[in-house]
């Protein structure tokens, strides 16, 4: 029996051993090895040495740990309230124009083809006290905007984020709104719908399970943010720009300690397997039977 | 059954972890392996490495630390040097690769076995390294050595730890400020004596400083461990230290009054407005605003500086000036953190692949054909309208008749940076502290931030304190002094 079914999909398991070694070799290898090396001293030269959960003890003591956690939940809430729905007003006012909808698409995804260097290069220049922005601000007579500062850091971080990808999660949209029927369209058109009731009623509706896609992989990309509070800011000033990953990187390439790396990897790997079921589950809930 | 599942995953995974230790590492219960050296695993760094026999015709490869592709006038010097190495020990294969040390990269590349046999590294890294045993123990490579003793004292110093050499300096260095000589002439205000104070810095910085420009007076770095290595220089220069050792205890003490008198100093640039407002400036940063002109003082490696603005930024050689750390009062010493470049080699390769590299690092030490080889560079630079910049200390000792031999090659190019007389006579400079240096320079790193962006008064004192206890517990009381 478990022969024949094998015959019949042998075709289909062939095609899926490239994507299977790629993802043992890049990804569940390496998640099981992290876990491992949590209970251990890593040391490359002279040998593991078993530590039980000691590693998680100090990870669990250290007074930045709470700054990260409340620092990266900050940073997860307000890319959410700013960011997240910049897409999706993309993507519907795209999918609304009724001419240039190609020239849209690619104008707004422009921005996520800029690699990092050049990103970061060029909104330090943006927020430079002589940059842009505060030159427009001091020729209207603004005050200048202080982006470095402690309560601003965190915000001109998301400003960025969004700016860039936004294009990206807005194409998938537009690639969602795509596959709504037109005759529901027209049905709403006939029925005196105006532009707004038809995104409230049909356009809303068609895409409802894309968004929430799109929650889930935001945050877990957003709890998970680092490089440009690294490179932007360093984690500061005074780490208000200090995330757990950021936190997990600097036990691992400054301190030199990957087991307490490590041990934060593995809480950081429950907490999001955590989400991800319950998410699940939720959606699950949520299908009708 | 799922239960026992987990379980066995559990412990597959424990046991994954175990075994993915390095290279002739010991076993999971964290003893030390016995295993002998051999051509896939790597050597015991000892100070008997030396009885191995080198000089044998067995085939050895190795790799040599490149240059990025674009500094073709260096990669060309280090390809000829390989011709002439290779020719001499043709049983020796020499391969160029590029990886620049990077302190957040070495534990990569030494988990993937990826470092060149002979590698450069800093000053700072010579602790690290050696404990981690990721570079070798060189004792009995230089006790066969026969121009061992000739080497710079001061320039060695750093890699010599508990009597055993881990490493051969290139160059050495004391921290200095780089002035932009024409940003004070454009504003018309006359340049500081060389012999100057914290004083003098701050108001030549406001003097010189221009934010509607965006010109800061002084740029500090503020981002980065880097910002607390920068901080230490006047932690120094006001006689302090980072760390004390005493009956195998490291306390620290940097939160002295000489800690209070830099941090102090720090927040009146910030209060005088001479910084920039982008307090975020890495080394790479804080190098590159300076040579975009846009600030008229920073403060790193003497020559580093210099040879960013001259090359990169294009700012005439005669427009940049060096000068020590200031002193605290008049009549003071100048003193600046030490640093420098050294050649070590890979702690991972093989016995005959570390003497090999070793051979090859210093054949050309204290030869003619390595004064050739700058001459040549310097020759190739000047077609390209670049200039030379030479380091302060070298691994030679100035007076000496080898260090006469290159004062007389330099001597023959116009395009060779030159150095006030007095700078050297003034300058002081004073190694770092030796354990968990970068955990304090990245705890001072939030100190120097909160100066720099928190408005109104600030108890500095507490801020030193708090600091000085957080490291004390999390990385100095876990040190254990050999």
């Amino acid at each position: 029996m478990a022969f024949r079914s094998l015959r019949r999909y042998s075709w289909g398991l062939l095609f899926l051993i490239p994507e299977i070694v790629i993802f043992l070799v890049f990804l569940w290898i390496p998640i099981v090895k992290g876990i491992g090396y949590s209970f251990y001293k890593v040391d490359f030269v002279s040998g593991n040495t078993f530590v039980g959960l000691r590693n998680f003890r100090e990870v669990l003591a250290n007074p930045d740990l709470p700054t990260a956690v409340k620092n990266t939940l900050v940073y997860m809430f307000w890319a959410l309230v700013i960011g997240f729905w910049i897409p999706i007003a993309m993507a519907v006012s795209v999918s609304e124009l009724k001419r240039f909808q190609g020239p849209a698409r690619i104008v707004g995804y422009l921005p996520s083809i800029i690699p990092a260097i050049v990103l970061y290069g060029m909104w330090q220049w943006f927020y430079d006290p002589v940059g842009p922005i505060n030159t427009f601000l001091n020729s209207v007579g603004l005050p200048e905007f202080d982006f470095y500062s402690k309560g601003h850091a965190v915000f001109s971080l998301i400003i960025m984020e969004t700016w860039q990808n936004f294009g990206s999660a807005a194409l998938i949209y537009v690639a969602g709104l795509a596959s709504i029927p037109k005759d529901l369209y027209e049905a709403a058109e006939l029925d005196g719908a105006g532009v707004w009731a038809r995104i409230r009623y049909v356009t809303l509706p068609g895409i409802k399970n894309l968004v929430l896609l799109l929650l889930v992989l935001q945050l877990i990309a957003t709890s998970q943010a680092f490089q440009s509070q690294m490179l932007m800011f360093g984690g500061g000033p005074d780490n208000a720009t200090l995330t757990y990953l950021l936190l997990m990187t600097r036990e691992a390439f400054v301190y030199f300690d990957f087991g307490r790396a490590s041990a934060l990897a593995t809480l950081m790997f429950l907490f999001l397997a955590a989400i991800s079921i319950l998410t699940l589950k939720l959606r699950r809930g949520d299908d009708p039977a | 059954m799922r239960k026992t599942f987990v379980l066995s995953l559990l412990a597959l995974m424990l046991a994954a972890a175990g075994c993915g230790k390095g290279n002739g590492g010991s076993d999971a219960s964290g003893s030390p392996s016995s295993a002998p050296a051999s051509a896939s695993s790597p050597s015991k760094p000892s100070a008997d490495a030396s009885a191995s026999d080198s000089a044998s015709d067995k085939p050895v490869e190795i790799t040599a630390y490149a240059y990025p592709p674009d500094k073709t006038a260096e990669n060309a010097t280090l390809n000829a040097r390989i011709k002439r190495f290779t020719e001499k020990h043709p049983n020796v294969t020499i391969k160029p690769v590029y990886w620049w040390y990077e302190n957040t990269e070495v534990a990569v590349k030494m988990a993937s076995n990826s470092a060149q046999t002979e590698f450069t590294t800093w000053a700072t890294e010579a602790k690290l390294l050696s404990e981690k045993k990721w570079i070798a123990d060189l004792t009995g490579y230089m006790a066969d050595w026969p121009y061992a003793n000739d080497l710079n004292k001061l320039a060695m110093q750093p890699f010599v730890i508990d009597g055993k050499t881990y490493g051969v300096p290139i160059d050495a260095y004391g921290m200095t400020i780089t002035i932009n000589k024409k940003l004070f002439e454009q504003k018309g205000v006359p340049l500081p004596p060389l012999d100057w104070t914290w004083d003098d810095l701050l108001e030549a910085a406001k003097a010189v400083n221009d934010p509607a420009k965006g010109i800061a007076g002084f740029i500090p770095m503020g981002k980065g461990t880097e910002s607390g290595w920068n901080w230490t220089n006047f932690l120094y220069s006001a006689g302090g230290e980072v760390q004390s050792v005493a009956d195998g205890k490291v306390t620290a003490t940097f939160n002295s009054e000489a800690g209070l008198k830099a941090l102090e100093f720090y927040k009146k640039l910030k209060d005088a407005n001479v910084i920039p407002k982008n307090w975020a400036l890495g080394y790479g940063d804080a190098l590159t605003l300076f040579n975009q002109g846009r600030g008229a003082m920073v403060m790193c490696g003497s020559g580093n500086a210099l040879d960013g603005a001259i090359n990169q930024g294009k700012i005439s050689k005669d427009d940049v000036l060096l000068y020590p750390i200031p002193s605290f009062a008049k009549g003071g010493e100048h003193v600046g953190v030490a640093g420098g470049n050294y050649k070590v080699i890979n702690g991972l390769a093989t016995a005959e692949q570390q003497k090999a590299a070793f051979d090859f690092v210093v054949d050309e030490y204290f030869t003619d054909a390595y004064l050739d080889s700058i001459d040549a560079q310097i020759t190739s630079q000047n077609s390209k309208k670049q200039v030379y910049v030479p380091q302060l200390i070298n691994y030679w000792n100035d007076d000496s008749e080898y260090g006469r031999k290159y004062e007389a090659m330099l001597a023959k190019h116009d395009n060779v940076y030159k150095y006030d007389p007095e700078l050297t006579k003034l300058m002081v400079s004073k190694p770092e502290a030796t354990y968990e240096t970068q955990a304090y320079y990245a705890e001072m790193a939030n100190v120097i931030q909160k100066v720099f962006t928190m408005k109104g008064d600030l108890d500095l004192q507490k801020l030193l304190d708090d600091a000085a206890a957080k490291v004390q517990q999390a990385s100095f009381d876990k040190v254990v002094v050999q």
